[in-house]
């Protein structure tokens, strides 16, 4: 509902991709999943959470003001002149956010940087042999991509960066929505085999329901590192007349639209 | 102040990017949070031994260099200080998106430490010869732009670079150079190498050999005083500088080896019609051309970039 009400005030801004998010942020903060301190936002010892898909920041600045890092008021301020909550998030402008993103492909080579540099200061990670995510003490770093960022060749030069330098701190987060800005993905590049792909790469790859609690902790639980979770989500999740439209992946939201949403959403439909 | 009336030929040649290895060899030292990357160049951008020596902190990063800029930023956000060495011909235009959101909105403190810059690249032909590197990144907010002149400037503009907070473009040349000393590199700030009353000459980067050699020239030959002005840095411009020596001479020759649209000379053209009335105004650089191949004399002879095409020019000027 924040995210809604964020978007509508700001007259703009990417519902389809930011519902389709919001369950695996949720799980992310509130699940016990990321390590994060909201009053030592900076901490050493954090998780690096880096939003490779920039233009579903919405989602993550209410997810990131519900678990404290700023006041929820401030959502009203998103891509306002002057606020910090730019229409696409920009490193260290708000406490949580660790990169700058926006432009498709960065963002994960971004939190490759990052990655890297956490092994630069515990050099020993890199010797050790797929190691679970969940044991991993020191800070991990947790990369969300989409699947019409997968388009772009920059990502898979940082995939294969992540081989070269054993990154075995990095966790990537696909959410495949199926959808981007002009139509369904798998019209607009055939982008298929997917899961083989990323095992070729190195990469550890899990699917999970991207909305259901249980699967995403489950697949946490389980998954090594490097590694890719495929998270099968739905665009506009929980607002069933627009689900899986791609024509809302940026639409500005009419008043009309916005009450019908806030309605429906206000009855709990997302349940499952 | 160097003399301008010694012969040119008494600097003996040296190439410019030994300026890398010498600083890397500083660095490797004094500032534990320098890291270097490169995409597949490091031999010839002159950080192979840096590299041999401290493997550590060399970050190979393949023929990649959008995710190589992307990963330096990375980098830079957990407070490593990231040196990316590479071609001018492929940093900045391959990951000029990359540039403008992580170094440029983003303000990442990445150094761009790119080699192979201008005509003098040679054989390689236009494909190589990065001529608009100038006019990409003048346009990017906060990106300071440095063009050494030679191998002892490249090295204190790279130990000047890592001290300041915020991307830096250094470009440098492919060819050996001949190396005029002493220059005293500092940030931001001209270098006048010659005071004179007649004619400011401006020059950048890798044609102050070109230029010092026609000052001379023009001052035995022509009887035009010259004051020679080597400005390695483009961005941010020393505006103090170049208004106080144009108060005086109302002439004015800039010289760069790069396109003249966007770069350097345009940069100094913008400071004159802010603040002055009737100078006379000329430029050498490349006018809307590629390079191509042939040995770096004699590319800055057909483009019009050495001494005789300079001396022209402040002829023509003076006339």
């Amino acid at each position: 509902m924040l995210i809604l009400e964020s978007i509508f005030q700001a007259g703009s801004g990417h519902l389809a991709g930011s519902f389709s998010l919001t369950d695996i942020l949720v799980a992310l903060y509130f699940g016990g999943i990321l390590r994060h301190h909201p009053k030592n936002p900076w901490w050493e010892n954090r998780d690096r959470l880096v939003l490779s898909c920039g233009h579903t920041v919405p989602a993550l600045y209410a997810v990131l003001a519900l678990a404290g890092f700023f006041e929820i008021s401030m959502l009203e301020r998103l891509r306002k002149l002057g606020s910090p909550l730019e229409g696409h998030p920009i490193a260290r402008s708000l406490p949580g956010i660790e990169a700058t993103t926006g432009s498709l492909g960065q963002g994960i080579g971004a939190a490759c940087g990052i990655a890297k540099a956490l092994l630069l200061k515990n050099p020993e990670i890199a010797n050790l042999k797929n190691p679970k995510l969940k044991e991993l003490k020191t800070p991990r770093v947790f990369c969300i991509i989409s699947d019409g960022e997968l388009q772009e060749g920059s990502v898979w030069e940082a995939f294969m960066f992540t081989k070269t330098h054993h990154l075995n701190n990095i966790l990537f987060i696909l959410d495949k929505n199926d959808i981007q800005n002009s139509g369904y993905t798998s019209t607009i590049s055939k982008m298929e085999p997917l899961e083989k792909k990323f095992t070729a790469f190195g990469l550890d790859c899990r699917f999970a329901h991207g909305h259901n609690f249980a699967s995403l902790l489950h697949t946490f639980e389980n998954i090594s590192l490097p590694g890719i979770i495929i998270a099968k989500t739905t665009a506009c999740k929980g607002i069933r007349f627009l689900e899986n439209q791609y024509e809302w992946h940026a639409k500005p939201l009419t008043k009309a639209i916005f009450l019908k949403v806030k309605e429906e959403l206000s009855k709990g439909s997302l349940d499952d | 102040m160097i003399n301008p009336f010694l012969k040119i030929e008494s600097f003996p040649y040296k190439n410019p990017r030994e300026g890398i290895r010498e600083a890397l060899a500083v660095l490797a030292k004094s500032e534990p949070k320098v890291v270097v990357l490169s995409g597949d160049l490091a031999n010839s951008t002159k950080v192979d031994e840096f590299r041999k020596n401290y493997p550590e902190r060399y970050i190979e990063c393949g023929v990649a260099e959008q995710n190589m800029i992307a990963v330096a930023a990375g980098l830079a956000s957990e407070g490593f200080i990231p040196l990316v060495a590479d071609f001018a011909a492929f940093v900045p235009p391959r990951c000029l998106d990359q540039i403008r959101l992580q170094l440029g909105i983003g303000k990442a403190n990445v150094k761009l430490i790119s080699t192979h810059a201008g005509l003098n690249v040679g054989p390689d032909g236009a494909s190589h010869q990065m001529l608009e590197d100038i006019a990409i990144l003048k346009a990017i907010p906060g990106i300071s732009i440095i063009a050494p002149a030679t191998a002892a400037e490249t090295k204190e503009a790279i130990l000047a670079a890592v001290k300041l907070k915020g991307p830096v473009y250094i470009r440098i040349a492919r060819a050996d150079l001949p190396e005029i000393t002493p220059l005293g590199f500092q940030f931001g700030k001209a270098n006048i190498l010659k005071e004179g009353n007649e004619l400011s000459l401006f020059v950048t980067g890798a044609l102050l050999s070109e230029a010092l050699a026609a000052t001379k020239e023009a001052f035995w030959d022509l009887k035009i005083d010259i004051e020679l002005i080597h400005m390695p840095t483009i961005k941010p411009l020393d505006e103090v500088t170049i208004l106080k020596s144009v108060r005086k001479t109302r002439q004015v020759l800039t010289v760069e080896e790069a396109q003249a649209s966007g770069g350097f000379g345009e940069s100094i053209l913008a400071v004159l019609a802010r603040f002055e009335e009737r100078i006379k105004f000329s430029r050498i650089a490349v006018f809307e051309s590629f390079g191509a191949s042939g040995e770096p004399k004699e590319l800055w002879h057909h483009f019009r970039l050495d001494k005789e095409a300079i001396l022209e020019a402040i002829e023509e000027l003076a006339s």
